[in-house]
C-alpha cells in the first residue's frame, strides 16, 4: 500500500494521542519485554569464543569469527620501522582526536593513523547531545544514578564515576577550543532532557553536536601539526619479548604497501562494530566501523569486556530506501514526538531507556502492528509533525535542521509527514562524553608512560602463540582479520 | 620512468585549499587576525558560485562577507550546517576556502566572543571542593540491593 495513505492514521489519531500519558513499564514488565524482544537475548545469534583471552565467553557470531581470525602478517615479516613516535593513536574519530590532542599538550610526539580520513567516524554523526551535569538542580551523582539505571546496574562504578565527574571539565575544554554549545538567555549552557534520565542534562549544538565537536577537534589536530597517517589501516600490532605493545603495522589503502610505526605507547581508538551488521541489523555507523582494534588487541592477549551487550538505537530510518539505518535523532522523542503503530496507537513511553523503546518497537513489528514499506521493510511511525503542533510551527526547522534537510533531499517534509523507523545498531551510551573523557585520560597516560620508557623491540612474536592455539582448536575458518572495510558487493 | 613500482595515484583537488594554522586560545584580536590568516577573504567578487555549490543550502557568499565585516556571530549560526565537504572552494574565483574561513570564524566566536557559562565554572569548582564527596561515599558503600532501591527512587 502507498506509504502516504498509511500515514493518514497518524494524522487522524494525533489529537487523541496528545491527551494521553503513557506510564513507564514496571521493572518486572520491562525485564520481560527486554528478555523477549531485545536482540541481546537472541540465543542463536551468539556463540562462545573458542580460544584466546575470552575463551568460553559468548558474543555475537560475527564478532567471534573475527576475533578468532588470523593475521595477514607472516612470522618473518620485515619490521623495520618507517616512523618512530612516542604516542601512536590508531583511529581518527572523537576519542582518537581527544587522545592525540591531550598527549600532544603533555609534550609527547604524537602520530595519528586512521584507515579513512581524519574525522571519518561515528562521533561526527552524534546528534542528540552530550550528557554533562551542569544544571544547578543536577549533579554528577544524579548522572551516575541515571546511567546506572539505564545500564541495568551493570556499569563499572569506578569508570562511571570518573566519567560523570570529569564531564564538566570536558565541556570547559571544548568551549575553550570554540565549540558552540547551545546557550540559555543568561549565557549558561542549555540542557535538554534525554531518554532515561531524570534531569535535563544534554548539551547540544542544535542537532549537529557531534559534527560541531569534530569540526573543531579535527581543525585543532591540524593546527597542532600532529603527524597524520590517513588511509592507513592497522592490520597488526607489534610486541616485545614480554608481550608489551611496541607499535603497529599498517596497510596503506592507496598502494597496498605496509607501513611500520614504532611507538612507546599505542592507543587504540578504532570505534565500534556496526558495520559487521550483527544479527542482520542495518547500521548508522560509518563505513569503517568494523571493530579492527578489538581483533588486534585480542591477538596480543587483551581480554575484552562486555562483548555480549550491544546498543540498538531505537530509531533508524526505514524509509526512504536511501536513508535505511540512518539515525533519526532521539531529540525528536525528547521534545515529545510519539511512536505510533499501524493502528494509530502509542505503545511505549517514548522517554524510556533505549533498550526498552527498541524492544517494544520490535515487539510491535513482530506481532503484526508494524508498517510495511514497498520494499518489504517494517517499522513504526515517529510522529514528527506533532512537534510543530505542540510547540508552534517552525519548531522542527529550528531545532532539527540536519534532519529536515536529510529528508527534504527525498521530497519528504518531516514537519508535515511522520517518518518510519526501526531499531538500528549502535554501541555505547553517554557516548560523546565517554569518548572525550576516556580519550583524554588515555592520551595523558600514554604521554606520561612514553616519557618514562625506552622504545621496545618490534616483533610479532605474539602471533606464534595465537596461531598455535588457533590450530589446537581447529580454527582454520579462513577468516583474516581485521576486516578493514565491509564488503557490500553481490556474492556470486 | 613516469610510473614506478609502489607509486599510488590519487585524485588531487585542482586548487590550493590552504588551511591556516593558528592557536585559537592565544589569538589577541581574532577579527583582525582573519585578514592575516586568510588574506584572500576580502577579495570576494560576489559571483555566488559557492552558495550555488553548497549541498547544505548555506548562503556561503553572504557568510564570507559577514566574516570580513566582523559579524562572527551570524557566520557561526549560518555555518552550523556545514559538513566541511569543501565544495565551495574549487568554484571560488578568488581562491577563498569559505568553509575554512567559516570554521575559523565560528571557533573564534565560541572561544572569544561568547559569554563564559558561570554555572559550568561553579560546577567544576563544586567537584574540586568535594561538595559531592559525602553523597559519593554513601552511594559507593551501598550493597547492590541498596543501590538498586536507591536508583528506583530517582525519577
Amino acid at each position: 500500500m502507498d506509504i502516504h495513505a498509511l500515514q493518514q492514521i497518524v494524522h487522524g489519531t494525533r489529537d487523541a494521542r496528545r491527551k494521553q500519558t503513557l506510564p513507564k513499564f514496571s521493572p518486572a514488565d520491562r525485564d520481560q519485554l527486554i528478555h523477549k524482544y531485545h536482540p541481546d537475548y537472541r540465543e542463536r545469534a551468539y556463540r562462545p569464543i573458542r580460544f584466546g583471552p575470552n575463551r568460553g565467553d559468548k558474543t555475537v557470531i560475527e564478532l567471534a569469527s573475527l576475533l578468532e581470525g588470523d593475521s595477514s602478517i607472516a612470522d618473518e615479516f620485515d619490521l623495520t620501522a618507517d616512523y618512530t613516535t612516542d604516542v601512536l593513536v590508531v583511529g581518527g574519530g572523537g576519542a582518537g582526536c581527544a587522545a592525540a590532542l591531550h598527549a600532544h599538550t603533555s609534550g609527547a610526539k604524537v602520530m595519528l593513523a586512521t584507515k579513512l580520513r581524519l574525522g571519518d567516524s561515528n562521533s561526527v554523526m552524534a546528534q542528540g547531545g552530550m550528557q554533562i551535569s551542569v544544571a544547578p538542580g543536577d549533579s554528577p551523582v544524579t548522572h551516575f544514578v541515571d546511567t546506572l539505571k539505564g545500564g541495568h546496574m551493570q556499569n563499572d562504578h569506578q569508570l562511571l564515576k570518573v566519567m560523570v565527574e570529569e564531564g564538566p571539565s570536558i565541556a570547559k575544554w571544548l568551549l575553550s577550543l570554540g565549540v558552540l554549545f547551545d546557550r540559555d538567555g543568561d549565557g549558561n549552557l542549555h540542557v535538554k532532557k534525554g531518554g532515561g534520565s531524570s534531569k535535563p542534562r544534554l548539551l547540544t549544538c542544535s542537532d549537529y553536536t557531534g559534527l560541531e565537536i569534530m569540526r573543531v577537534l579535527k581543525d585543532e589536530v591540524l593546527n597542532q601539526n600532529i603527524q597524520l597517517l590517513e588511509f592507513c589501516a592497522a592490520i597488526e600490532l607489534t610486541s616485545d619479548e614480554k608481550g608489551n605493545c611496541t607499535g603497529a603495522i599498517f596497510k596503506d589503502l592507496d598502494n597496498h604497501r605496509h607501513v611500520v610505526v614504532a611507538a612507546k605507547s599505542v592507543i587504540l581508538a578504532t570505534g565500534g562494530i556496526g558495520r559487521l551488521h550483527i544479527q542482520g541489523f542495518p547500521t548508522s555507523n560509518h563505513y569503517g566501523a568494523t571493530g579492527d582494534g578489538l581483533c588486534l588487541a585480542y591477538r596480543l592477549g587483551a581480554k575484552l569486556t562486555q562483548i555480549d551487550t550491544f546498543q540498538y538505537h531505537p530509531s533508524g530510518a526505514v524509509y526512504p530506501e536511501q536513508l535505511i539505518g540512518a539515525l533519526v535523532t532521539e531529540g525528536i522523542r525528547s521534545e515529545g514526538g510519539h511512536l505510533v503503530n499501524a493502528k494509530g496507537e502509542r505503545f511505549v513511553n517514548e522517554l524510556d531507556t533505549r533498550d526498552v523503546v527498541s524492544s517494544s518497537i520490535i515487539r510491535e513489528c513482530e506481532e503484526g502492528r508494524g508498517i510495511r514499506t514497498m520494499s518489504g521493510r517494517v517499522g513504526v511511525w515517529l510522529d514528527t509533525p506533532l512537534l510543530d503542533a505542540e510547540h508552534g510551527p517552525g519548531t522542527l526547522e529550528k531545532h532539527f535542521p540536519a534532519m529536515m534537510l536529510q529528508f527534504d533531499r527525498f521530497g519528504i517534509d518531516i514537519s508535515k509527514d511522520p517518518v518510519l523507523i526501526y531499531p538500528t545498531n549502535r554501541l555505547m551510551g553517554n557516548s560523546l562524553l565517554d569518548l572525550m573523557v576516556f580519550g583524554k585520560r588515555s592520551g595523558l597516560t600514554a604521554a606520561v608512560r612514553a616519557a618514562a620508557m625506552p622504545q621496545g623491540k618490534l616483533t610479532v612474536g605474539h602471533l606464534k602463540g595465537f596461531r598455535a592455539e588457533a590450530k589446537k582448536h581447529g580454527s582454520s575458518n579462513g577468516i583474516v582479520s581485521p576486516m578493514i572495510l565491509p564488503a557490500y558487493t553481490r556474492k556470486e | 620512468m613516469a610510473v614506478q613500482d609502489g607509486m599510488s595515484i590519487t585524485m588531487m583537488p585542482p586548487f590550493p585549499a590552504r588551511k591556516a594554522t593558528y592557536d585559537m586560545q592565544t589569538l589577541k584580536d581574532p577579527k583582525q587576525d582573519l585578514f592575516n590568516l586568510y588574506p584572500e577573504a576580502p577579495l570576494c567578487r560576489n559571483c555566488n558560485a559557492c552558495t550555488e555549490a553548497c549541498p547544505q543550502k548555506i548562503d556561503v557568499r553572504e557568510g564570507v562577507w559577514k566574516a570580513v565585516f566582523g559579524d562572527f556571530k551570524s557566520v557561526s549560526e549560518m555555518f552550523m550546517d556545514c559538513v566541511m565537504c569543501g565544495m565551495c572552494t574549487p568554484v571560488c574565483i578568488a581562491d577563498i576556502a569559505p568553509n575554512l574561513v567559516a570554521l575559523y570564524v565560528s571557533r573564534a566566536q565560541g572561544a572569544h566572543f561568547t559569554e563564559k557559562p558561570l554555572g559550568l565554572d561553579a560546577r567544576i569548582k563544586e567537584i574540586q571542593d568535594g561538595r559531592f564527596d559525602d553523597e559519593w561515599a554513601t552511594i559507593l558503600k551501598m550493597t547492590e540491593k541498596e543501590l538498586a532501591d536507591h536508583c528506583a527512587t530517582v525519577k
